[in-house]
């Protein structure tokens, strides 16, 4: 949950959000650092609530957040520069061409006539669009909107980029296209990102720390490396012989195991590498192939995280 | 295939992605940008209002045209006792008015004698402008909140610039089709009555004045308006309907109940002439060519035009307070 860098990309204090009766975000504090950060959570976990916070767009009920260093209640306008933003849906307009929403979108970011242009030019060429950047938007397809989009979210040159759903809509190629962006984004550009998906694969694919929500609330925050490592409970064998036969001998031992693609998946229990290699060593008609810790998903994670709380559901 | 790519990848490595270190623009700068591009794109894309323009191009070339050449040729005996000033001060204020005034003719009693002619005048141009006003005005935000643009904007400015930006469009929009067109007026009429022009340049700055007034106010109607709904036609229908209803309206009322004058209170934009003529120190006026006085205590009075512009503006005004400050907008 500490977070080790100096930089933060932002901190929220107690920050809640009410709609009506509806408790959207509920006392929560916490902390991303300038890095590629995942927001995960349900279905109204209040992701988007407080991505629409942290942009200015609604007001948080009550609490604080800073953004970038900046206290958002003396410095929201500056703080509007210095954030990108591709948001879920398409917004647009459709007769005018990618070309001229990017530049626009520079100009409201405050960039001068001129500059709007060139830089429009460069980001729609750098997201992948500069053979089509003078096409009207309503031609454009799903995969070319979002590539547009991350391209108005990049043409002021903010310092941190929040992109929602970025992958939503994408065929696999068009995926891996946009996945290498924000990658590229993060590790050359050196800009802070922070993407928000259901799809935990693209999180873990360019993410290295994430904040889970669920119900409003702050249920987990660290590096992907730390969460994936911490919770890996689970020892992975693969045998030479009958893998269903062995499995039934180490479930008469009272030990919890699934198979898994040949794979067997023993939960740890005190000892139980070398009960293991006993077992094997005392079956004549097995043989040990692999054994070590099972490499868990962020998917893995985040349903044990969400296993078992109520409200999480 | 191979260099095409290398040659695509040094481009975007040398072009492709820059740091911005210049100084970025102040507020203001940012909230014109959204006026004059959404003005822009928005006479861009509609046919019928670029055709429109070309219209109220003649009608107020015709405008000025009949005004002077009426005032140059008539004898003075047709057009009743009048003098040269009367005639330069009565035929510009009506113009300038009937620019505004839609159905029910406002005008002075100044040119009284000369109705038939000044009522040509300025017929069409109130009428194309309330037309090109709701054909722009009427998608500005209804398009916005269709598209979900408004979330891209209030992204990257504050809600108030976002809505000054909006209104800034139509505003400047109406300066150069009306605004300036008064302005020009004057000097074109000026000219042709042989006038000098330094003795009424209180007309000028009333001139201004009024149609710049009259030009924010019918704006933040259209636009609060769109603002109600997603639809950009019914946001355009609904707000020409009105305007033009409510116009109506006190003639319709007035003629039927056979009572007194005091239903023009409906018509707003009317209010906003009958307003302007008060400021410049009218006490009766004429309407559709009848005598309505201001200060009588009876029917129609002047502070019935100043409530009802008033109570106008402040129902647009919670109308756009509701939209911007709408949790979700």
């Amino acid at each position: 949950m500490g977070n080790v860098l100096a930089d933060i990309a932002f901190s929220t204090t107690n920050l809640t959000k009410l709609y009506g009766l509806t408790t959207a975000l509920d006392r929560v504090d916490a902390e991303a650092p300038l890095r590629s950060v995942g927001l995960l959570g349900p279905n109204g976990a209040g992701k988007t609530t407080l991505i629409r916070i942290l942009l200015g767009l609604i007001s948080p009920t009550s609490g604080s957040f800073k953004v970038l260093g900046l206290d958002a209640s003396e410095s929201m306008n500056e703080i509007r520069d210095r954030i990108g933003y591709s948001p879920e849906f398409s917004p647009m307009i459709p007769e005018v061409s990618a070309m001229k929403y990017v530049a626009f979108m520079g100009q409201l970011s405050g960039l001068k006539s001129v500059e709007a242009s060139q830089r429009a030019h460069d980001t729609l060429h750098y997201v992948g669009l500069g053979e089509e950047r003078y096409r009207p938007l309503r031609e454009f397809s799903t995969g070319m909107m979002q590539k547009c989009k991350l391209a108005a979210a990049l043409v002021h040159d903010p310092d941190f980029v929040i992109l929602d759903e970025p992958t939503d809509g994408l065929d696999p190629k068009g995926r891996k296209q946009m996945l290498d962006l924000i990658k590229r984004l993060y590790t050359e550009e050196g800009k802070s990102v922070m993407v928000s998906s259901h799809l935990l694969f693209d999180v873990e694919k360019v993410c290295d720390y994430v904040l889970v929500l669920g119900q409003g609330k702050l249920i987990s925050a660290g590096s992907i490396s730390e969460l994936l490592m911490s919770d890996s409970d689970v020892i992975r064998v693969r045998i030479k012989g009958d893998s269903s036969r062995f499995a039934e001998l180490l479930r008469n031992k009272n030990l919890e195991v699934t198979l898994d693609d040949g794979y067997l998946d023993v939960a740890r229990v005190d000892n139980i590498e070398m009960i293991l290699l006993e077992e094997i060593h005392r079956d004549p008609n097995v043989s040990l192939r692999y054994m070590g810790r099972r490499k868990q998903t962020l998917e893995d994670v985040f349903v044990s995280i969400v296993e078992g709380r109520s409200d999480m559901e | 295939m191979s260099d095409e790519k290398k040659t695509d990848d040094t481009y975007v490595r040398k072009f492709g992605f820059r740091r911005f270190s210049g100084v970025r623009e102040n507020r203001i700068n940012r909230v014109i940008t959204v006026a004059w591009f959404n003005l822009i794109e928005s006479i861009k894309q509609s046919g019928l209002t670029k055709l429109l323009l070309i219209f109220m191009f003649f009608s107020l070339l015709i405008q000025d045209a009949l005004l002077i050449v009426l005032s140059t040729f008539l004898p003075f005996g047709i057009i009743g006792d009048i003098t040269i000033t009367e005639l330069f001060r009565g035929a510009y204020i009506d113009s300038v008015l009937g620019m505004v005034s839609l159905t029910n003719r406002i005008t002075t009693p100044l040119t009284a004698s000369m109705s038939f002619f000044t009522s040509f005048t300025s017929v069409t141009t109130s009428f194309i402008w309330l037309l090109l006003l709701v054909r722009i005005g009427g998608g500005l935000i209804a398009d916005d909140r269709l598209y979900r643009t408004t979330e891209m904007y209030l992204s990257r400015i504050s809600r108030i610039e976002y809505l000054i930006g909006k209104l800034g469009s139509l505003v400047i929009f109406s300066c150069i089709i009306v605004v300036l067109p008064a302005l020009i007026q004057f000097f074109l009429l000026g000219a042709g009555l042989q006038i000098d022009l330094l003795f009424h340049l209180d007309l000028l700055f009333w001139a201004f004045g009024f149609t710049f007034t009259a030009a924010v106010i019918l704006s933040f109607f259209v636009l609060s308006i769109s603002s109600l709904t997603e639809r950009r036609n019914v946001a355009t229908l609904a707000s020409f309907i009105l305007a033009l209803s409510l116009s109506i309206l006190p003639t319709a009322i007035g003629g039927a109940f056979a009572t007194g004058t005091a239903f023009l209170a409906l018509d707003f934009v009317g209010c906003i002439a009958v307003s302007a003529l008060v400021i410049l120190g009218f006490d009766s006026i004429l309407v559709n060519f009848q005598t309505v006085d201001l200060f009588d205590n009876a029917g129609f009075e002047a502070y019935m035009s100043f409530a009802s512009t008033l109570v106008v503006v402040l129902i647009c005004g919670v109308i756009m307070v509701n939209f911007m400050y709408r949790e979700g907008s």
